[in-house]
């Protein structure tokens, strides 16, 4: 109990990792929420029109019935906004980071034909940007039909916006499983999920990692050495230690999926899924502090292997790029990782995945492999003195 | 500083491959036609799909599939062998979709299918006003007019937002060289270390004692840098630009920034040299994050509710100059970026340098 | 009194280098034992093989007329230590870290706290209990290591060079400390290669070198082991060769020196030695400034028995 207590009291004196790690799941939650209703679909019915919604600028020099009557067609199903206040470096910003997918630029001149409408995305051949370029240019289309008519401009305008806004009519085919589409709710609780076997890594190799190598010190482990604690205990206080400081660690994340699952049917009806596997991701994390402390690591060095083990991993695993964009050879590598089937088992609460009973006990079977073989690992490393510490005691 | 990065690439690298040009693209999508009833409304409708569909075609956005009643078209949708089902009657389109459809899905099909009702609407308007015109707008829809044009030049190379997390990962190997400015003060403020004590009693100039130390670790940072931009440009095909004297100017002002906030860093922070890192780590981290190291889409959500955190965050300032200079081809957003990482950089350096130069101490 | 450590034929090789060679050692009960020698003569390896940190090759080692081994608990429990090097948790303050280090040994929660009190007390840190070892200077640093090894009233305390680097005062506060510790009932093993801490503290010492046993006993007995056992200086102008040489053969006289107008003579046991020289001097009509007489340093000793100082100078 005596070393159980020290282990928190060192912990108290090396909380920056613990900071650096609470700043950052902070942060990821804020943004997730921030994206999530763009990232979600919304209801099964026949209206559209916030899922093909998008956040469209616009810079109109031309100021004429054509243009005006182009962006007042496009407000009714997109995010229009004016952007002509900014620069062209802001509004490349905007493109680039996704606050467009769509920016124009109608010069002055366009309705006599002496001007441009150029437009600008950074997913030009994408199907939401063909889609709406095809709806731009089917507008311009029409409206000079119907001047080649005999209508007057603002005829033109109204007439092109009528003929444009009867659109053909989308059903969906439901499944049997009867899953609803991913709300803006459901987003969240994915994200978040699919972030922490990075964020339980992270803190727990960091943030508690530094307490347990603090132990680690040469003159203090001969002290220690000396006096009648049995080694095993000293272990078993590292261990009780790092155990605890995962299980605090796993509430405040399930006390967070709480708060934020109110607004997701996919909570309501996952959260055991989600319960069962966020242990299990924090038990490795638990388990992968406690292998890589089992050597004889300084504090940089300690840095240094948990940014590039769970940044690599994350990234290779499907944590920060949905699984299903990568490739199937980065997969199968990345099935050796544990980080990998956390994922995988968490994401089985989105419904654009298969939710697979069978393939979710397997997940869930791999990962305590891996905090079983993890947990062996350091043992051995501890028992053997592969990693110990070179006793500070000198040749003399 | 070296290593970290390039193998943080490394794994980005296969973790991204090609899913930038997996989502600009569209893939032909199976596709069923019903046909209710017999017109000219379906025949033209099923001679544009069947158009949309030739293989090899530029413009391919359908693998025809053959069913022959819509049940049957249903069933696969449900069993996700088809995506998108187009029934067809006299004046009417209906699109039919899977459950979990992708938005290319609905977006393509939509559009298809909205474009052909709009404009045998408009060609059924123009024949009551005026045959002749209602032909010749039958001629024009053959052909396949455009009027917006794209500005493909507008970027430097193709918006990849993917290429982010290069540019937020070299980033971030330049800041942690702060940890060189950190050891700066290590080794000249006797007050920290005992090695700067041995130098503080010396008979050697501090001043030139801390530009010389700058000088050191300025010169192997550039060079860190520069192998590491080697390997980007060569290695993983990171789109760098041609302008050298520009990139050449933000190594420079980057690694003398870093270098600097590491000096204030060291600065400002207590405990001894180690201590003053592990801070600036966690400091440098936290940047790094906010920045788009891991969420590259976070710097636009600051963009849009949060603006003037984007202005003050060191790592976006350097990740904004780095991308203005490259994929932005933005000269005016590069100068702009710069000259506040250099207007930083100078008044860190004027501070460290006054600092450091002191010789005495009110306690060592 | 009771043999509270005993050691027989230890051995310990670094490959080649024999860093222990068949050491000898028995430490009575309630004594202050010193262990002699300059660095890298083997103390640090002879205690650390004692307390079972290091592996040795040969050898029998008891403490309370038990084997002494890794897991003898409750042995350890009895054992105290005083490293060379100041071994502190830097996050903990001074209390915490004595707390901690006694809670090793002491389970008893208000038990501990009587005996963190009376550490706390006994090396004069009372005013320092809240601060960190970073903001203890050299001296106070070194007192904390020592509450951290005696806070729990251990029988038998080792202290390994704990006066280096120390400033005189807390050195002197650091040995009456030791005789406190030996009067309250503790025996004392002191590693130094101080002469002048060892030749005050300890009552019996053992001398070592390149991990052999060069002499042991008490001060007195080890001055008795050499020759030379007076200095006599004596401050005198002008004395020619064949007074010189009748000084040398004056009984007892083994060596003379004569430089700078002091006259230096190394003689070995004698009542008369001093009276000897000056009726010589005396009576050749001298007139003599000081005179002084010394008696050998362990220094001395060790420079007899080796041939070398026990500090490089």
């Amino acid at each position: 109990m005596h070393l159980f207590k020290n282990f928190f009291k060192l912990l108290k004196s090396n909380r920056t990792g613990v900071i650096i790690y609470g700043v950052i799941f902070i942060a990821m939650i804020i943004g997730v929420i921030a994206a999530a209703p763009s990232l979600a679909s919304e209801s099964t019915g026949p209206d559209y029109a916030s899922q093909e919604a998008i956040e469209v600028t616009y810079v109109d020099n031309d100021h004429s019935a054509l243009s005006e009557g182009l962006i007042d067609y496009l407000s009714v199903n997109n995010n229009v906004t004016d952007v002509s206040d900014r620069s062209a470096s802001s509004i490349q910003d905007l493109v680039f980071f996704g606050l467009s997918e769509y920016h124009l630029t109608i010069e002055d001149g366009f309705a006599d034909g002496t001007g441009e409408i150029t437009y600008l995305s950074d997913m030009e051949k994408s199907g939401a940007i063909y889609r709406i370029d095809g709806a731009v240019n089917n507008y311009i289309q029409a409206y000079r039909d119907y001047e080649n008519m005999g209508y007057e401009p603002e005829e033109c305008a109204d007439l092109a916006k009528e003929l444009l806004l009867d659109s053909a009519t989308l059903n969906v085919v439901e499944k049997d499983d009867g899953r609803s589409s991913t709300t803006a709710g459901d987003v969240v609780i994915v994200f978040i999920n699919q972030f922490f076997p990075y964020l339980s890594i992270g803190f727990m190799t960091l943030g508690i990692g530094h307490t347990v190598i603090a132990n680690n010190n040469k003159l203090i482990g001969d002290r220690i050495e000396c006096s009648p604690v049995n080694r095993k205990k000293i272990s078993l206080a590292n261990s009780m230690g790092i155990a605890t400081s995962g299980l605090v660690l796993w509430l405040v994340f399930m006390l967070v999926n709480l708060m934020l699952g109110q607004d997701s049917p996919a909570f309501r009806e996952y959260w055991w899924l989600l319960v069962i596997n966020s242990f299990l991701t924090t038990m490795i994390a638990c388990a992968f502090a406690a292998f890589v402390t089992s050597f004889d690591v300084t504090s940089n060095s300690l840095s240094m292997i948990t940014n590039i083990a769970s940044l690599s991993m994350a990234f290779v695993s499907g944590v920060f790029v949905p699984q299903y964009l990568l490739g199937e050879g980065l997969l199968t590598v990345a099935k050796f990782m544990p980080m990998y089937w956390c994922v995988v088992a968490s994401n089985m609460i989105d419904v654009n995945s298969n939710y697979d009973s069978g393939k979710l006990l397997m997940c869930f079977g791999i990962e305590i492999l891996f905090i079983v073989a993890l947990t062996m690992a350091a043992a051995f490393v501890k028992s053997s003195g592969l990693g110990k510490a070179k006793s500070a005691v000198k040749t003399e | 500083m070296f290593v970290f990065p390039l193998a943080l690439m490394t794994a980005m690298h296969f973790a991204f491959d090609s899913i930038y040009d997996y989502q600009n693209s569209i893939d032909p999508m199976k596709t069923i036609v019903i046909e209710e009833g017999e017109g000219m409304y379906q025949d033209g409708f099923v001679d544009l799909v069947e158009t949309l569909s030739e293989e090899g075609s530029e413009d391919q956005l359908f693998v025809l599939e053959d069913v022959d009643s819509l049940e049957d078209a249903k069933a696969k949708l449900a069993e996700e062998e088809a995506e998108i089902i187009f029934v067809v009657s006299d004046g009417d389109i209906e699109v039919y979709l899977q459950e979990n459809h992708s938005v290319t899905a609905a977006a393509v099909a939509g559009s298809v299918a909205d474009s052909y009702m709009q404009r045998y609407t408009l060609i059924a308007d123009a024949y009551e006003r005026d045959p002749a015109l209602a032909m010749e707008l039958i001629e024009d829809a053959s052909e396949d007019v455009t009027y917006t044009v794209s500005q493909k030049d507008f970027f430097a190379a193709d918006p990849n937002p993917y290429s982010w997390y290069f540019l937020s990962t070299l980033v971030m190997g330049i800041l942690f060289m702060a940890m060189m400015g950190i050891s700066m003060v290590g080794d000249l403020r006797a007050d920290v270390s005992a090695e700067a004590m041995r130098y503080s009693v010396s008979p050697a100039r501090k001043g030139q004692m801390v530009i010389v130390s700058f000088l050191a670790r300025l010169i192997p940072g550039i060079a860190i840098v520069v192998v590491q931009l080697i390997v980007m440009k060569n290695v993983f095909g990171i789109y760098l630009g041609n302008d050298y004297f520009k990139l050449a100017l933000f190594i420079v002002s980057a690694v003398m920034f870093s270098i600097s906030f590491g000096v204030i860093c060291g600065l400002c922070f207590k405990g001894n040299v180690n201590q003053r890192g592990n801070k600036a780590t966690s400091l440098i981290m936290i940047s790094v994050f906010l920045s788009g190291e891991m969420i590259a889409q976070l710097p636009g959500i600051f963009e849009r509710y949060f603006p003037i955190f984007n202005k003050i965050n060191p790592a976006t300032v350097l990740n904004m100059a780095l991308f203005k200079l490259t994929i932005g081809n933005s000269a005016e957003g590069f100068f702009l970026n710069i000259a506040e990482i250099i207007g930083l950089t100078v008044i860190f350096l004027a501070i460290g340098i006054a600092v450091l130069r002191r010789e005495k101490y009110a306690s060592v | 009194m009771a043999e509270i450590l005993k050691v027989k034929g230890l051995v310990k090789r670094y490959k080649e280098l024999i860093a222990i060679d068949h050491l000898d050692l028995s430490i009575r009960e309630g004594e202050i034992f010193g262990l002699l020698g300059p660095n890298g003569s083997g103390k640090s390896t002879t205690i650390n093989c004692i307390l079972s940190l290091l592996e040795y090759d040969k050898g029998e080692i008891e403490i309370f007329g038990k084997p002494m081994s890794p897991k003898a608990y409750e042995l350890k429990n009895q054992i105290g230590i005083v490293p060379q090097d100041v071994a502190v948790y830097e996050a903990l303050t001074v209390y915490e870290n004595i707390d901690f280090f006694c809670g090793l040994y002491i389970k008893d929660k208000e038990t501990r706290k009587k005996y963190v009190q009376e550490a706390i007390d006994f090396v004069a840190l009372n005013d320092f209990v809240k601060f960190k070892p970073s903001k203890l200077s050299g001296g106070l640093k070194r007192r904390l290591n020592i509450a951290c090894g005696i806070a729990h009233k251990p029988k038998l305390i080792f202290f390994d060079e704990p006066t280096v680097a120390v400033d005189p005062q807390s050195r002197n506060k650091i040995l009456e400390g030791i005789e406190q510790l030996r009067a309250n009932g503790a025996t004392i093993i002191y590693t130094s290669h101080y002469m002048e801490e060892v030749e005050q503290l300890c009552d019996r010492i053992l001398i070592i070198d390149k991990g052999h046993t060069i002499a042991e006993g008490t001060v007195d007995e080890l001055k008795g082991m050499i020759k030379k056992s007076e200095i006599i200086t004596i401050e005198v102008a002008g004395i020619d060769d064949k007074t010189l040489d009748m000084v040398r053969e004056i009984k007892n006289v083994y060596s003379v020196n004569y430089e700078n107008n002091t006259l230096k003579i190394e003689a070995g046991s004698g009542k008369h030695n001093v009276i000897d020289i000056v009726n010589l001097l005396q009576d050749k009509g001298y007139k003599m400034k000081k005179i002084f007489s010394e008696q050998p340093t362990l220094n001395d000793v060790f420079l007899e028995l080796t041939g070398k100082q026990l500090r490089d100078e």
